[in-house]
């Protein structure tokens, strides 16, 4: 109801209606009023005709009473005939005029008396016309007169006098009638001036309320729009007319809405903003000719260009030199086909050092399809790029490092295979089996015998050696006796000295275990001491000494062995010694010492490789100690070692996986009993980015799937021991084991009765790498850190 | 006089482990994988020795088949080899072989031979243990007495 009457229309319907309601009343006013007047003017016209017609009568009377004295009075008998007619007329205009004032019972009084008077006056004139023939006498008709004449004139007087006041009674009406009509006129003429005039007044108001109804809210709609423009938030309380008011509601909702996307389109652009600033990308704009019209921060807080030098391709000049004409070229080329702009350059820094940018730009485009701008960033990428670099290296390096041990493996068994028949031979001739040798003969069988022997040295050293160097060398702590073990090894070797007249002397540390690897002391210690016996002279000594000491380093200090952290060994002896600047070289691979030192060949009976100080002291780094080398020409030679007691954690014994590089593979165990085909599983596997672990039988497959836990496993059927039906139910019926995903490679095709539900994949031999690998990467899509290479395996 | 079965394909050390172990075995050669399960058909030796790596099946593969086989899985392995990597032996242990024996073969001839006899003995103990072992449980099945 209340909507309703509020409504725009429903006010601009009041707005008119009322005004016009007012002029209705006005009208009515003013046809009231001039009706009242027309009423005044007819009583005026009345009483003037009343005037009029008394005036008429009075006449008359006066008109008969000349007619009757026309005639000398006794002369006639008949009474003279327009006193007759106007007689007639009198009377009929006395009932017209009585008619008329039919109303005014004063003036009707007034009439009859006249009509009264008249009669009185009408029976003297009778008297004086005598009917018939009697003729009055000459003499008697002056007399006549003369009586008819003093009777009449009273009569006449009052007739005048009744007129008159007749007449003057209805003048006085008259007159008060024209004051009426005056009265009234000027009444009217007040009323409806002062309705006009109220009209008129009542009609602005409301139109004026009206046209403020609609207009105020449309002036406030208009104000907050002119805020919104500007960037405020104004909120209007709905008011005025329902249909603005509802588009005031709707503007709020606008408004809200407006400034929520904006403050969403700001959050977004700050967000951006600091994305840009927290990485190392730098964001551009250039316009549509590309050039840089404004400033850009990044460029310049990276390259240190001013803002004038980046303007236009300003920003050109800081790219290495051997980079921008490439860049400038790529940029023009983008700005005039419109297309993305991708390119790397490096970017000379504020400290003048440069750096690898990967830079990308995008046009934007008008709604027409034309380039308004472009967008971009450099994002620097010198991080990823060295670290690609480094990557590369090293898996070079690791390559290169695998090509050398599986390189050094094979030499050994090539070089091993001929040595077998060179030593076996010798020593089976020397044993005199076919018949006796001459001295000569023996002499030179026990060259041929010792020159194999420091062959084998020789290649068992470089096997060590490659090992170390690959880190494949496994080091395990055992516990044992110091002084027990140097004394061993000092038995082992004292013949060999003694047949060089040369003395050993132990001098023990005392009482107390190692807990290292004793097998790599003992060829620390051996390497050393054999060393030194070969290096010294007839009649020379070589003292071994050892004490518990505190601290690795050259200057450990010696300790009571139960406070010992390390063990310190000294081998000295009173050989030719070695000149300091060849202290270094000791070190080194195949680098002899025998090379300053004449008389001690190749075949120096304790075979000496040139490997053998080279492999101690990459030995002694392993079991975490040190080493090092104390010497002067002629005055011998001391080497020195420290180990720690206890042997430090190693890192992951990888000796399993084939390929021994970085833990981050994915384990697969290979189960299958003949080696070309677990050879080749292993190296498809492998190409895929697998570690591979090795078993031969079905025994051994389970150890090692409880063991290393691998993420696949590649199981034969037909195994030794345990076949693979077995070792799949046992795997399946251990929950450590269970969830390792099988796939079975098999020759016979022979499915299990419960096929399927435990096995991921099922292989028939022959097979092919490709179908191998990519039912493979399909099933277990997770397990590949990247696709095999499609070259087939050799 | 013990038989031992050589299974050497380098035709030199084959001739060399041949004249050794003559001097106190009785020897059949073969140069192959192949060539000595074909021996086996005919032959029952009480050791072999025998090279691992072998032209056609290799020599790992042998000693698995062997050890597959009732008859012949009792029969002593020494495995005699160039290869001297840890995994090797290990791999050659794990198949079968009794012994490992890197090449080259620096103990005196007469050394050698003792260490041969001593490897014998006991794999036969060995087998012979697990006869019994066998012997025992064929009893267990077919004695109604028991069970």
């Amino acid at each position: 109801m209340n909507g309703r009457l509020n409504s725009l229309l429903a006010r601009l319907l009041i707005g008119f209606g009322i005004p016009l309601v007012l002029f209705l009343g006005v009208a009515l006013v003013a046809w009231f009023v001039t009706s009242e007047l027309l009423q005044a003017l007819d009583w005026e016209r009345h009483s003037n005709t009343v005037i009029i017609q008394a005036l008429e009568q009075r006449q008359r009377l006066d008109r008969m009473h000349l007619a009757i004295l026309k005639v000398p009075l006794g002369q006639r008998t008949t009474l003279p005939g327009t006193y007759q007619l106007l007689r007639r007329e009198f009377h009929q205009m006395g009932e017209s005029l009585k008619d008329l004032v039919k109303d005014n019972s004063t003036q009707l009084q007034r009439l009859k008396a006249i009509d009264g008077l008249e009669e009185q006056w009408h029976q003297l004139i009778q008297t004086a016309f005598p009917k018939g023939s009697e003729k009055p006498a000459k003499s008697d008709l002056d007399d006549v007169t003369q009586v008819f004449l003093e009777k009449s004139q009273p009569l006449q007087e009052k007739l005048a006098k009744e007129f008159n006041a007749f007449i003057d009674q209805e003048n006085e009406l008259l007159e008060h009638r024209r004051g009426q009509i005056a009265d009234q006129t000027r009444q009217s003429t007040i009323a409806i001036a002062v309705a006009v005039v109220l009209a008129l007044f009542l009609s602005v108001v409301v139109m004026v309320n009206a046209a403020r109804a609609v207009t105020m809210p449309i002036q406030e709609l208009r104000e907050a729009a002119g805020q919104l423009l500007a960037g405020q938030a104004p909120r209007l309380s709905p008011s005025g007319p329902t249909e603005i008011a509802q588009l005031m509601v709707h503007f709020n909702h606008m408004a809200i809405t407006l400034s929520e996307r904006t403050s969403t389109l700001q959050i977004q652009e700050e967000r951006y903003r600091s994305y840009l600033l927290g990485s190392a990308h730098i964001l551009w704009t250039t316009n549509a000719a590309g050039e840089v019209t404004g400033d850009l921060p990044a460029w310049r807080s990276f390259s240190g260009q001013t803002e004038e030098e980046i303007q236009g391709l300003g920003w050109l000049d800081a790219i290495d030199p051997e980079d921008r004409a490439e860049a400038a070229r790529a940029w023009k080329e983008a700005v005039s086909q419109g297309s993305d702009f991708e390119t790397e350059y490096r970017l000379r820094s504020a400290q003048g050092t440069y750096r690898h940018f990967f830079c990308r730009g995008v046009p934007i485009r008008n709604n027409d399809e034309s380039v308004r701008e472009w967008i971009g960033t450099c994002t620097d990428i010198t991080d990823r790029k060295e670290e690609a670099a480094l990557r590369q290296a090293k898996e070079a390096a690791e390559a290169t490092s695998r090509a050398k041990s599986e390189f050094l493996a094979k030499m050994s068994h090539e070089l091993r295979t001929p040595l077998n028949a060179v030593i076996g031979m010798s020593k089976m001739l020397s044993t005199r089996l076919f018949g006796p040798l001459k001295p000569k003969q023996a002499e030179y069988l026990a060259d041929i015998t010792q020159a194999g022997e420091h062959l084998l040295a020789l290649i068992n050293d470089i096997l060590d050696l490659a090992k170390v160097e690959a880190g494949h060398l496994d080091v395990k702590a055992d516990s044992f006796s110091l002084d027990d073990a140097v004394a061993g090894l000092l038995s082992t070797l004292r013949p060999l000295a003694a047949s060089k007249g040369l003395q050993i002397d132990q001098d023990p540390a005392g009482p107390g275990n190692l807990e290292t690897d004793s097998a790599r002391f003992r060829q620390i210690f051996y390497n050393l001491l054999s060393n030194a016996i070969k290096f010294t002279a007839a009649k020379g000594t070589v003292t071994v000494r050892c004490r518990w000491v505190q601290g690795t380093d050259p200057e450990s200090t010696v300790v009571e062995e139960g406070n010992a952290e390390a063990v310190r060994v000294e081998v000295i002896d009173t050989g030719i010694g070695i000149a300091e600047e060849h202290h270094g070289a000791v070190w080194e691979e195949f680098r002899q010492l025998t090379q300053d030192s004449a008389g001690h060949g190749g075949t120096g009976g304790t075979g000496g490789t040139g490997l053998g100080l080279a492999l101690t002291r990459h030995l002694v780094l392993l079991l975490g100690g040190q080493i090092w080398l104390r010497s002067q020409p002629g005055q011998g030679t001391n080497v020195t070692f420290v180990l720690p007691r206890l042997l430090p954690a190693q890192p992951a014994d990888l000796e399993e996986a084939i390929p021994a590089d970085g833990p981050a593979r994915p384990l697969a165990l290979v189960i299958e009993d003949h080696p070309p085909t677990h050879k080749l599983l292993a190296d498809w596997l492998s190409d895929a980015g697998l570690g591979i672990a090795s078993a031969f039988d079905g025994d051994a497959g389970m150890a090692k799937a409880h063991d290393l836990k691998p993420q696949l496993i590649v199981l034969d059927i037909h195994l030794p021991l345990k076949d693979g039906w077995q070792v799949l139910a046992e795997l399946k019926a251990d929950p450590d084991t269970a969830d390792i995903p099988v796939v079975i490679v098999t020759i016979t095709g022979a499915r299990p009765p419960e096929d399927g539900q435990d096995v991921k994949e099922f292989f028939v031999k022959p097979l092919d790498r490709d179908l191998f690998l990519g039912r493979l990467q399909k099933v277990l899509p997770n397990l590949f850190p990247r696709p095999a290479e499609s070259t087939s395996a050799s | 006089m013990s038989l031992i079965l050589l299974v050497e394909d380098h035709p030199i050390n084959r001739k060399l482990l041949r004249d050794i172990l003559q001097l106190q075995f009785q020897v059949v050669e073969a140069e192959s994988a192949e060539k000595a399960l074909d021996l086996l058909q005919r032959h029952s030796p009480d050791l072999i020795m025998m090279d691992m790596q072998l032209p056609g099946m290799d020599g790992l593969s042998l000693v698995r088949r062997l050890k597959t086989n009732p008859k012949q899985a009792t029969i002593p392995i020494i495995a005699v080899s160039a290869h001297a990597l840890p995994r090797d032996i290990e791999q050659a242990k794990s198949a079968g072989c009794l012994e490992y024996i890197t090449k080259p073969i620096t103990e005196d001839p007469f050394s050698f031979l003792e260490r041969i006899t001593r490897i014998m003995l006991v794999g036969q103990q060995q087998s012979g243990i697990r006869n019994q072992e066998s012997g025992i449980r064929s009893q267990e099945s077919t004695d109604p007495t028991l069970g």
